[in-house]
């Protein structure tokens, strides 16, 4: 295992990866930077450009660039209360009121180099848990992947969004929009009429950049979000490191919690920042400071939004389940490059796996790094309002929707899927959930078709079936009342 | 019943219309083919027929939390905000940018109508100098000029003509 992990290091490390690396760190302190866009935006954005790329080149790319939201969207959370993706939320709590007090610079160095902190313990969870990982994944068959995809989608269902049926309802209109086009194992095409190019099916990366990109531009630029106001950010950069050192067990519990939320498909970034927060207000002795400008709401949430990264590759890779939008625009990202996650990521492409492994901690340095020496242009860059960068950004989504099979039909897909992802906005349907029922519907429909025509039906009577089985529905139930008591509340 | 909980009834119709129409054209197909398809758009119609049910119920009890002396709009609430109001005339003119850059890239192609449509919006929209826009249309140029040629991208060309064919 070592002796690959150094050969995946020397892959990461080869110049002419390298620079793709550095180029999807750049994309991801952009978005990150934007508020409003987020890891899906990034990725859908850089996924057309994968196609035909050296697999281990496009992964180092991806990465990067997801490695890094976590890190550079602290600067609006911090600068201009706005979170800059859903994982900075609870940083403005204190991360503002700390820079409206004249204390953003140690604000941020706190949580850069929380970030770094909690990016590097991801990375080396997910790296400790392969060779552990290694003989229970690959002793699961067909029929328990099955129900394993069927209980990753109930979770993701359940707790994407603030409703729960519409959560499930989202997965399932993501399977729905996936059939569209050939069936596998037939030759037969499915709703797709006298269309010629429907019968490939949607790309994945107009599906990402419809459902995702467009609707927050659009809202970006209806609501005229623009933020004049630069802070300075001149002067506590030493202390904020300092701090980071001084309360070294709230960033290490933060990162453990990070990478145990991560680990679970379909929380995530959203509440991973919030339960944080919360465990670092709950074990404090003196809980006066937090909400006017404690740095240790800015550490807390900092450390475990980064590490969470790390935790949601965990049963993205090994199972195939992304735990996020992001994850799941990777995951179809890697099948795009002929990676197929699963089983296989720790026996033939145990070389992806590593080089994933190695970008995250290497991405976690460069960018936190990055951000250190960027932050004054880069505060002036926060403040750019929508109406400014969404012409370019909207010119850049339509050439990389194009990209996929150089036809209208890219461009008519584009503007429909993202007009049906502004509806779903709008009324409060979770779009995440979209994308990973869409992403993971092949694989569903290949277990299922597997464990049918190997199995027959007795698949249904094997103990861990019937254990998943139970589990699923289980999740269901308690997910449903456990909404419902907090809506009620609320 | 409020104009908002109408538009949300009417997307879970829409919804629950296609599953129709979906398991009516799976029924052609071979088993292997249907199956899935079957089996989704069967749980959505399930599913969909709930979530009608749960809409109401909210609406009533958002209607009723109104009503009562503790309830009220409050900061930053817009979760009942319906589409067709005040949400829809703010963002009707950019789907009108969108729709003129659609038809743009329709007649004259996709490099002449981006920058066409970067100098306008940022000029009309985003308020920038010309020195800034057209800096940023340059670069927005030679970016997609350099992907071209690095990636050898190809962009859609217009029906009539199109100067960088």
């Amino acid at each position: 295992m070592l002796a690959a992990a150094f050969d995946a290091l020397a892959l990461v490390l080869d110049p002419s990866r390298l620079v793709f690396m550095l180029l999807g760190i750049s994309v991801g302190l952009v978005v990150g930077i934007l508020p409003g866009l987020g890891g899906v935006v990034g990725m859908s954005l850089l996924l057309p450009f994968v196609y035909g790329m050296d697999p281990h080149a496009a992964t180092a790319m991806l990465i990067g660039m997801a490695a890094v939201i976590a890190t550079a969207d602290t600067f609006p959370s911090i600068l201009i209360g706005v979170p800059g993706s859903a994982g900075s939320q609870a940083t403005i709590l204190d991360g503002y009121p700390m820079a409206q007090q004249g204390k953003a610079g140690r604000a941020l160095s706190a949580a850069f180099s929380a970030s770094l902190v909690g990016g590097l313990i991801g990375a080396l969870v997910l790296f400790a848990i392969l060779p552990v990982a290694r003989p229970l994944v690959l002793a699961f068959q067909s029929p328990h992947l099955f129900m394993l995809t069927v209980l990753g989608l109930c979770v993701v269902g359940l707790l994407a969004g603030k409703y729960p049926f519409r959560g499930i309802l989202a997965t399932l209109i993501g399977i729905m929009i996936a059939m569209l086009g050939s069936a596998p194992s037939t030759v037969t095409f499915r709703f797709v009429g006298d269309s010629i190019y429907l019968m490939d099916g949607i790309p994945l990366a107009i599906l990402a950049m419809g459902l995702f990109a467009v609707p927050e531009i659009i809202d970006l630029l209806a609501d005229n979000r623009a933020v004049s106001k630069v802070k300075e950010v001149s002067s506590g950069w030493k202390d904020g490191v300092r701090d980071t050192f001084r309360n070294r067990w709230l960033v290490l519990r933060s990162a453990a919690l990070g990478v145990a939320v991560g680990a679970i498909p379909g929380l995530g970034g959203s509440v991973v920042d919030w339960l944080s927060y919360g465990q670092a207000v709950q074990s404090a002795k003196d809980k006066r400071g937090f909400g006017k400008g404690d740095v240790r709401g800015v550490i807390a949430p900092e450390s475990s939004n980064n590490a969470k990264e790390g935790g949601s590759l965990i049963p993205t890779m090994l199972f195939g389940i992304p735990g996020s939008g992001t994850t799941a625009v990777l995951l179809g990202g890697l099948i795009l490059l002929g990676i197929q996650p699963g089983p296989s990521m720790l026996t033939s492409d145990l070389s992806i796996t590593l080089t994933i492994v190695w970008t995250l901690a290497l991405a976690n340095v460069v960018g936190a790094f990055a951000c250190f020496l960027l932050s004054r242009p880069i505060a002036r860059l926060s403040t750019i309002p929508a109406a400014k960068f969404a012409p370019f950004l909207i010119i850049v989504m339509m050439v990389g929707a194009y990209q996929n099979t150089n036809q209208w039909g890219d461009l008519i897909a584009f503007i429909v899927i993202g007009m049906f992802g502004w509806l779903l906005k709008t009324y409060d349907w979770p779009r995440a959930p979209v994308l990973i029922g869409f992403v993971l519907a092949p694989s569903i429909e290949r277990y299922l078709t597997i464990s049918a025509s190997r199995y027959g039906w007795s698949w249904l009577s094997d103990p861990i079936v019937i254990i998943i089985g139970v589990l699923a529905v289980g999740v269901v139930v308690a997910g449903v009342r456990a909404k419902r008591k907090g809506l009620g509340e609320s | 019943m409020t104009r908002r909980l109408r538009e949300e009834l009417l997307l879970i119709a829409v919804l629950a219309g296609v599953m129709v129409v979906a398991l009516h054209m799976a029924a052609g197909y071979p088993f292997n083919a249907r199956l899935m398809p079957q089996v989704v758009a069967i749980a959505m119609l399930v599913l969909l027929s709930v979530e009608g049910v749960l809409t109401v119920r909210r609406a009533r009890a958002y209607r009723a939390k109104e009503a009562s002396p503790a309830g009220g709009e409050h900061i930053g609430d817009t979760g009942y905000e319906p589409l067709w109001g005040a949400k829809f005339r703010r963002t009707a003119p950019y789907l009108a940018w969108l729709a003129a850059l659609y038809l743009g890239i329709y007649l004259i192609g996709l490099m002449a109508s981006a920058a066409i449509f970067t100098v306008a919006f940022c000029r009309l929209v985003g308020k920038m100098s010309w020195l800034a826009t057209l800096i940023g249309v340059a670069l927005l140029m030679a970016a997609l000029f350099g992907l071209s040629e690095a990636f050898n991208m190809r962009w859609p060309v217009g029906y009539f003509f199109d100067p960088f064919r």
